[in-house]
């Protein structure tokens, strides 16, 4: 895969959409929409992407699209991929097609789950990516389960007595791992290559596949625009968002940090973490980089586990 | 060759799908509806249809799969009752909104709480203002019937359609039913084309955007317009329907009601034993009659008008309590119906039957003696009665223990 | 004027037009007056372009609808003058104020303004010197004082302590910074323009100059949108606070700008960077960060201040990338 040969493909999600300057949102579905090499139908949940690319009669998006609720994109995407399949078998359509769901995550992590859960377990043919912007954005940066602690959002503001978001983020890839799907994987944008590589394993497995891209949000997060990508790119080096993926039950790290940078640098970008660098905060630094570490090394564990498996 | 049988609707609603074979059906289970898709599931696994059947987490998804998949571009079908309608109230308004031609058999039962499996109507009153078109049916055969114009009137409404039967009544007990052959029914529903289809991926359509207040309202006058001509459509599929299969049906039936000065308006399986309570009232001398509301989405306010207009009072059946502090939703309805009339009967709004307690002929013969007392004069009471429920103790009656059991 | 004042905030999201109207109507209530504030809510992300409103009268406000024919415009950012119709529906005796270093009499022809006064001030600049970022909101507060007196100075010095001691209990040189903002902004305004002498002549309001819109006759059912992409139509490119200029001697068209733009906005031909599109072009900055340090072919430019038209008008680089 090279730039030069996917720039020559035409362009499926437009400008003229009204996401914020330096968004990753757009960015997550532009990479996905060029790594696919077929046909694709999107479903969007209700949130950021969904609501600053459809306002009509405006589309962003060259490719047939539905956006139907905030906590339904899987059952949603579900059903046209099984309307895919019911056609086919009827010999009505002769296409191959391939479906993306996107979803924030509130409509993953949280109000989502559900549907996700049951679609993933119900072994549809389908790529689901969360682009996780780590809380509710479109309604105004409130915390969601996938803020992590420490965390500064409107309903988990730093006051005198909270240091902003109190509770652990969960791990919803962990969580998706557990359905024993095909293909589970992180990402980011900013390693393009890799994302868009893990784009077209997912959307080449036979069932489900689901992505978890880390999307930095300028405004929720708190740093200049120009950052988006670099910021993402620290979530890597520091260890809190590894690159790996998880091939029917094996994993795989696709990208070593060289060196394993402290926590604290990914968390001083931001202003949402401003409030914690006090001595008083210190020990809850200590903690958020020991969670970070256990994570790490966890799947660190995972991914020789599986190396044996092979051997 | 069309068959007598003897079938429950829950039956003759699963054969009706086998006979229409859907694209897509999903659905998930909640009494007293998941007879239906046992059944179908039944067909499916067998290879009798073709259909694709999502077996679903919840109806939320039930109805998100129902809508993903009508958008994509398939004939789709489900089943439901209760809550699980109430938990899909979100998307029914969704799919209603994409005009997409989704039918669903939904078997009414009383929404919690307490909770309650049996029947009133409850639930597809709940979701009365939700944009489907809602067609009742009174007995097995009509079950049938609708689900069979169902797909028709779906489709050349472009709108989602609500068969409805009622719980443990119509879905649970058996009945002569006339059945059609496949290929009549085949042929009567036609093959499907689809407004639009997500999966023509040459012409790419984005559906369900943000609308601002620049569009939402237009868009919403567009679907008002849809429901209001639905009632055309309807009555020309039963038109079609009368000739492939002999039964002429109305949106709304009158029954010994053109020379009645009481009329009792009534919705399901309560119709036929109202009708056999105006024949009891007739025979002590009331002029009774019945108009049987088989639609009520749309509401179809000419025929009810023309019905009830020469009566003196009016007693309609309320299944459900629209907790409004004056009745229920239908008797509102019908009072705003008769509004315009110079010289309006009187209506009462009989509140009946929640979580399935037993209305009798009896109970409606009584129902006609009021309406007589109110036509004389006598009575100018109360505008909205609770019918059958205890306004004293009493002794535990073994006909309810039976029909519980 | 009458017992009773409409204004309408022009700015964009960001900018703390908001919070500004929030502010002048409390300020209005402290001096003893009916005040209402309400902001346009729309799907705008930050730089795009918004709307607040401000009712101020001596009885109490019944209405509730948006105002379309104001007495007062403010607009806090100078580049909305050419892509937004600002001073649609004001009163032939209103006044606009723009946040802006040129005198009035240049934003008048600017504006091509008959009767009504204009006041300007250099509000951005005087909000980078004492509060550190170009928030324009409290020096035009200021200016607004100073020219209207419909609020006080004192009153808007007292509030912005009030309002800001709980959110900059740790920073002080932020409420001092603010209160000389706002003190800076009643002092400098420039104000020109005869007096107040009809309101019934008014400009044409923004119904009048809105698109030609479908009925809903014409709309295709379902709520769908049939042609795909049809945002393309719809311009962003005048969000933009910088832009970036390609260094053709320095980029090798490795494309990761391109493949990191969030807006489609860098054109490329046979593999190689040849355009921006800036109709489309936010600004955000990711392609000159992204750019590989080796290279440093992108550079951002502060954007003309005063553009014509939605776009800008000279190309950013020639077709064949020079």
């Amino acid at each position: 895969m090279n730039l030069k040969t996917l720039a020559e493909k035409p362009e499926r999600l437009t400008g003229g959409h009204r996401a914020c300057a330096g968004c990753s949102a757009p960015v997550v579905a532009r990479q996905v929409l060029m790594a696919a090499e077929h046909p694709v139908v999107v479903g969007c949940a209700t949130s950021c992407l969904e609501v600053v690319t459809t306002i009509f009669p405006f589309t962003a998006w060259k490719v047939p699209y539905i956006h139907c609720a905030f906590e339904n994109v899987a059952a949603t995407i579900s059903g046209v991929e099984t309307a895919y399949r019911a056609l086919r078998k009827r010999g009505e359509l002769d296409r191959d097609i391939r479906f993306v769901a996107f979803g924030g995550d509130g409509g993953t992590y949280d109000i989502g789950l559900q549907s996700l859960s049951g679609a993933l377990e119900r072994g549809h043919r389908f790529l689901y990516i969360c682009y996780d912007n780590e809380g509710y954005m479109n309604t105004g940066i409130q915390r969601s389960g996938a803020t992590p602690r420490g965390a500064q959002t409107t309903t988990s503001p730093a006051g005198k007595t909270t240091p902003g978001k109190t509770e652990r983020r969960k791990n919803l890839t962990d969580c998706v791992i557990a359905h024993h799907i095909p293909y589970v994987a992180q990402a980011v944008p900013t390693l393009w290559k890799d994302f868009m590589t893990k784009v077209q394993r997912g959307l080449d497995a036979p069932g489900p596949a689901f992505i978890n891209v880390l999307s930095p949000c300028t405004l929720g997060w708190g740093f200049d625009p120009s950052l988006t990508m670099e910021i993402a790119r620290l979530a890597v080096e520091t260890c809190f968002w590894p690159l790996y993926e998880v091939v029917d039950g094996r994993y795989r790290l696709t990208y070593r940090p060289k060196e394993k940078r402290p926590f604290r640098e990914w968390m001083e970008k931001q202003e949402r973490f401003r409030h914690l660098f006090t001595d008083a905060n210190q020990p809850l630094l200590d903690q958020l980089q020991a969670e970070v570490d256990q994570e790490w090394e966890g799947l660190l564990r995972q991914c020789e586990d599986s190396k044996e498996v092979v051997e | 060759m069309n068959r007598m049988v003897v079938l429950t609707g829950n039956e003759v609603e699963a054969e009706a799908m086998r006979q229409i074979n859907p694209h897509v059906v999903a659905a998930y289970p909640i009494t007293p509806q998941t007879e239906i898709i046992q059944l179908f599931t039944g067909y499916v696994v067998d290879g009798r249809v073709d259909t694709e059947l999502i077996r679903v987490e919840s109806e939320h998804s039930a109805m998100s799969a129902c809508i993903g998949a009508a958008a994509a571009g398939c004939r789709v079908m489900t089943a439901t009752s209760s809550q699980g309608l109430a938990l899909m109230w979100e998307v029914l308004y969704i799919a209603a909104s994409l005009r997409l031609p989704i039918v669903m058999a939904v078997v009414n039962r009383a929404l919690s709480g307490n909770i309650n499996i049996h029947c009133d109507h409850s639930d597809s009153m709940g979701a009365r203002d939700a944009g489907w078109v809602q067609l009742f049916s009174s007995n097995v055969q009509e079950a049938y019937d609708t689900m069979i114009q169902a797909v028709r009137v779906a489709e050349q409404a472009c709108l989602p359609v609500m068969v409805m039967t009622d719980g443990f009544l119509t879905s649970h007990e058996a009945e002569p039913v006339l059945l059609y052959p496949d290929d009549q029914v085949r042929a009567f529903i036609g093959p499907y084309r689809p407004g639009y289809a997500l999966l023509d991926v040459d012409h790419p359509i984005t559906v369900g955007p943000l609308d601002f207040h620049d569009y939402y309202f237009e868009h919403k006058r567009s679907q008002a317009a849809a429901i209001t001509d639905a009632a055309g459509v309807i009555d020309q599929v039963a038109r079609e329907f009368e000739q492939a299969f002999g039964s002429r049906y109305h949106a709304v039936e009158p029954y010994r009601l053109h020379d009645a000065t009481v009329g009792i308006v009534a919705i399901g399986s309560t119709c036929g034993t109202a009708e056999e309570a105006v024949d009891a009232a007739r025979s002590r001398g009331i002029a009774a009659g019945l108009l049987k509301l088989r639609v009520f989405r749309p509401f179809p306010l000419p025929q009810i008008v023309a019905g009830l207009r020469h009566v003196h009072a009016v007693a309609v059946m309320d299944r459900s309590d629209g907790m409004a502090g004056w009745g229920g939703p239908v008797g509102v309805e019908i009072k705003a119906a008769l509004y315009g009339l110079a010289e309006r009967p009187t209506v009462i709004d009989y509140v009946y039957g929640l979580g399935g307690r037993e209305i009798t002929v009896e109970d409606l013969v009584e129902v006609c003696e009021e309406l007589h007392g109110i036509a004389d004069g006598q009575d100018g009471g109360e505008p909205v009665r609770y019918l059958g429920v205890r306004e004293e103790g009493a002794i535990h009656e073994p006909e309810n223990a039976r029909r519980e059991a | 004027m009458s017992d009773s004042v409409e204004i309408r905030w022009h700015a964009r999201a960001g900018q703390g037009a908001k919070t500004a109207a929030l502010l002048l109507a409390q300020a209005a209530l402290r001096d003893g007056k009916f005040a209402q504030a309400f902001p346009e809510f729309g799907p705008e992300r930050r730089g795009a372009p918004i709307q607040a409103f401000n009712r101020i009268a001596s009885h109490a406000i019944r209405v509730h609808s948006g105002v379309r024919q104001p007495d007062i415009i403010i607009v806090l950012d100078e580049t909305l003058l050419d892509t937004v119709p600002v001073t649609s529906g004001l009163a032939t005796d209103g006044i606009v104020f723009v946040n802006s270093p040129e005198s009035p009499l240049v934003i008048r022809e600017r504006l091509r303004l008959a009767g009504q006064r204009v006041a300007t001030v250099d509000a951005s600049r005087i909000a980078r010197d004492h509060i550190g970022r170009p928030i324009p909101s409290a020096p035009m507060l200021g200016a607004f004082a100073a020219v209207t007196e419909l609020i006080s100075l004192d009153t808007l010095v007292t509030d912005a302590i009030t309002r800001l001691e709980k959110r900059f209990r740790d920073r002080p040189g932020m409420i001092e910074g603010n209160i000389e903002a706002i003190r800076r902004g009643y002092g400098e305004v420039q104000v020109e323009g005869r007096f107040p002498v009809s309101r019934l002549e008014r400009l044409p309001s923004p119904r009048d100059v809105e698109r030609t819109l479908p009925a809903w006759t014409d709309l295709p059912a379902g709520g769908i949108i049939v042609t795909p992409g049809s945002a393309a139509a719809y311009e962003t490119g005048d969000w933009r606070q910088q832009r970036p200029v390609w260094d053709f001697d320095r980029c090798v068209h490795c494309l990761i700008c391109w493949v990191m733009c969030p807006d489609a906005a860098i054109i490329v031909e046979d593999g190689k960077v040849v355009d921006l599109d800036v109709r489309h072009c936010k600004g955000c900055g990711i392609c000159a960060q992204v750019c590989p340090p080796r290279h440093q072919a992108i550079t951002m430019i502060e954007e003309d201040r005063q553009r014509t038209g939605a776009v800008v008008s000279a190309p950013v680089l020639g077709r064949n990338g020079r």
